[in-house]
């Protein structure tokens, strides 16, 4: 395993940290909610066949929180500036939650430099009788259970969150705070956003496992509906976030997918 | 000092029985408890128990706002206070406060304030709050914009009260092409502006700032916290900003229940304050801050307290903490006077219905607590303090 390389990079006035690690075609992996920072078993996973670059979003982990960051356009617009900034002619963008919600921004306005779309149970978009669980008002260990469907995993993860020192309770604040500033009102969605999805024809996987409780599955089919060139994959027996809970099968799930987009 | 009677109106029929299903009666608590049959009787009872206070002598009667829960029936304050406007003859109406920051438009806020001023011929205070987290679930404002939204509104609605209009304003939040508030209210510059707070640095920062010198007025907190942050008041002014503050610029609100003797009154206190604290306002930790509502540095000492916000309250640590002042009308009156001696207030506002306390126990306290206590108190003054005073 070849340790992944931490990065810096400024676009603007704005400073961003994060990992790159592997070669081959580039991938840029946008996290979610919960933030970025660590190099995660998929992000090694994927640097067997990818250069993967993965950037804490402005105002999230060690980034810079600018002043002007007010909304995932402005989060859209950056990835969009720091991609060429990064000089990577195409690139495959994954991302989660949030993260698949940048994606999405970005390729609405401009596709020049993406190769392909995978989307991990994005938000972006409001379906009527669907409601989408309250990432803000639930209690931490609440939420650990809802965001995976093996409760050992959340177990974990409420375990991690208990451990948390000063720092680390910093880091997770300044991630929750952006993360309301971007989504907490209209709640994890554009409104604006549905009727430009028809702009998005790269080839385009969404990844969804069966039991998210957070954006439940029926919103897979919603996007399906609005994305010109969407596939996708249904996982068994995992919760929101399938890169952690079943990182073999969304590895394998994406490898494929893009091979498949290459043929 | 002067003495203002500051009503919560509560949902006082909650069923306490909630908490089996619910863990707040702030937001996700159904409006199903809520019964229209009771509920117009207690907006009555309540408005003739805040006329009570105005012909009792109380210096003014104060109205907050608070959406979506059990704990306090006024969404709007505005509207209690016009109801009181005149009904009432010489108490000062204190709305304390309106969230001007919530509102998409601060102005009509700004608006009806105004009016109200007429109303009472120059009686109105003007609280600005930023409202409790709950309130950010519960109207949808984003709670990373809390202290921007609230600086700007107040920033707005003052020009709008002061300025010649029409202009324009443009700030970050809000954008308006034509500000010209009809009617500019009575008072000059404009009404008095106090801010309300559980304790927040940033908020001492501001209100003490000399262009504003607002009242800070500390809730709820046990007494060492309160000093902790009157004094903040004091040495902010002295040290920051190169003034003396006075001690009308500080204001205390206190829970008190005053009765004949000290065991009548703990007896007849005990359940609707234990009520209170544990059934009214019971805001789970997320609720309460949610996510940017403090600055990180408010958030690290919030959460390093995080346990204690949670434990349950009997009435016996609510007195010993300084919480809650009980007991007969000569215990009360050396506790309060004791109280202005260490804080250094010229304000109190004592509250004399909370939780489930019912009609005839309600009236009795502001009876006993306006001919009894508040005389007294109205005749003493805060000693000169500085910010000498000991940091507790």
């Amino acid at each position: 395993m070849t340790a992944p390389q931490p990065i810096k990079r400024q676009v603007g006035d704005c400073a961003v940290s994060g990992f790159r690690a592997g070669s081959g075609e580039p991938l840029v992996y946008l996290h979610g909610a919960g933030g970025g920072g660590d190099w995660l078993p998929f992000m090694e996973s994927l640097s067997q066949n990818f250069e993967v670059i993965a950037f804490n979003h402005p105002g999230f982990g060690e980034s810079d929180d600018p002043a002007w960051l007010r909304g995932i356009d402005d989060l859209a617009y950056f990835y969009l500036e720091l991609i060429e900034d990064l000089g990577v002619d195409k690139a495959h963008i994954v991302g989660s939650s949030i993260g698949g919600w940048i994606a999405l921004e970005m390729a609405i306005r401009s596709t020049e430099r993406i190769a392909t779309l995978s989307l991990s149970a994005p938000a972006g978009i409001h379906v009527r009788g669907l409601p989408k669980a309250d990432i803000f008002i639930l209690p931490p260990d609440q939420f650990a259970y809802s965001l995976f469907h093996d409760k050992a995993m959340a177990d974990v993860l409420v375990g991690r969150l208990q451990a948390q020192n000063e720092a680390e309770q910093a880091v997770a604040y300044k991630n929750r705070t952006t993360s309301a500033k971007v989504s907490w009102q209209p709640y994890l969605y554009n409104p604006r956003l549905r009727n430009w999805l028809q702009r998005v024809r790269v080839p385009t996987s969404l990844i969804w496992g069966r039991e998210d409780c957070v954006i439940p599955l029926g919103y897979a089919t919603a996007f399906q509906e609005l994305l010109p060139n969407a596939s996708l994959t249904v996982i068994e027996e995992c919760g929101h976030l399938p890169h952690l809970e079943k990182e073999g099968a969304f590895v394998g799930a994406l490898v494929d997918f893009i091979d498949g987009a290459r043929s | 000092m002067k003495v203002f009677l500051f009503h919560l109106m509560p949902y006082s029929y909650l069923d306490l029985d909630y908490t089996d299903k619910y863990n707040s009666c702030w937001v996700v608590l159904p409006n199903s408890y809520f019964d229209e049959t009771k509920g117009m009787e207690l907006y009555h009872r309540y408005l003739d128990e805040l006329e009570l206070g105005d012909q009792l002598g109380f210096d003014g009667v104060c109205v907050n706002e608070h959406h979506q829960n059990a704990y306090g029936l006024m969404p709007s304050p505005v509207v209690i206070a016009a109801a009181l406007s005149r009904r009432t003859e010489q108490a000062k109406i204190a709305i304390l406060g309106s969230a001007f920051g919530l509102r998409d438009n601060p102005l009509t806020l700004a608006e009806e304030h105004a009016m109200l001023d007429h109303l009472t011929k120059g009686r109105i205070i003007t609280g600005m709050v930023r409202g409790v987290g709950a309130e950010y679930y519960s109207s949808g404002a984003n709670p990373a914009y809390s202290h921007a939204r609230f600086q700007e509104a107040h920033d707005l609605v003052v020009q709008s009260w002061t300025k010649p209009g029409p202009f324009e304003f443009e700030g970050s939040h809000y954008h308006f092409r034509y500000v010209n508030v009809w009617p500019r209210p009575v008072q000059k510059p404009h009404p008095p502006i106090w801010c309300p707070s559980q304790g927040s640095r940033e908020t001492i920062l501001w209100a003490a700032h000399p262009d504003r010198k607002y009242t800070y007025l500390h809730t709820y907190s046990p007494i060492g916290v309160a000093k902790r942050y009157m004094d903040m008041y004091r040495e902010i002014a002295e040290e920051e900003y190169g003034y003396t503050s006075k001690p009308d610029q500080l204001g205390w609100a206190v829970l008190s229940y005053v009765a004949e003797t000290d065991e009548i009154a703990y007896r007849e206190a005990k359940e609707h304050i234990e009520a209170f604290f544990n059934k009214f306002l019971n805001l789970p930790f997320e609720m309460l801050f949610p996510p940017g509502y403090l600055t990180p540095a408010s958030m690290k000492s919030v959460s390093s307290n995080k346990k204690h916000l949670s434990e349950e309250k009997t009435i016996d640590f609510l007195i010993e903490n300084g919480m809650f002042a009980c007991g007969s009308p000569e215990t009360v009156r050396q506790i309060l006077e004791e109280r202005q001696k260490q804080l250094g207030f010229e304000n109190i506002l004592p509250m004399l219905q909370f939780g489930t306390l019912p009609k005839d126990l309600t009236r009795k306290n502001i009876e006993m607590f306006g001919r009894e206590v508040m005389p007294h108190l109205q005749r003493t003054s805060a000693p000169k303090q500085t910010a000498e005073v000991s940091v507790a």
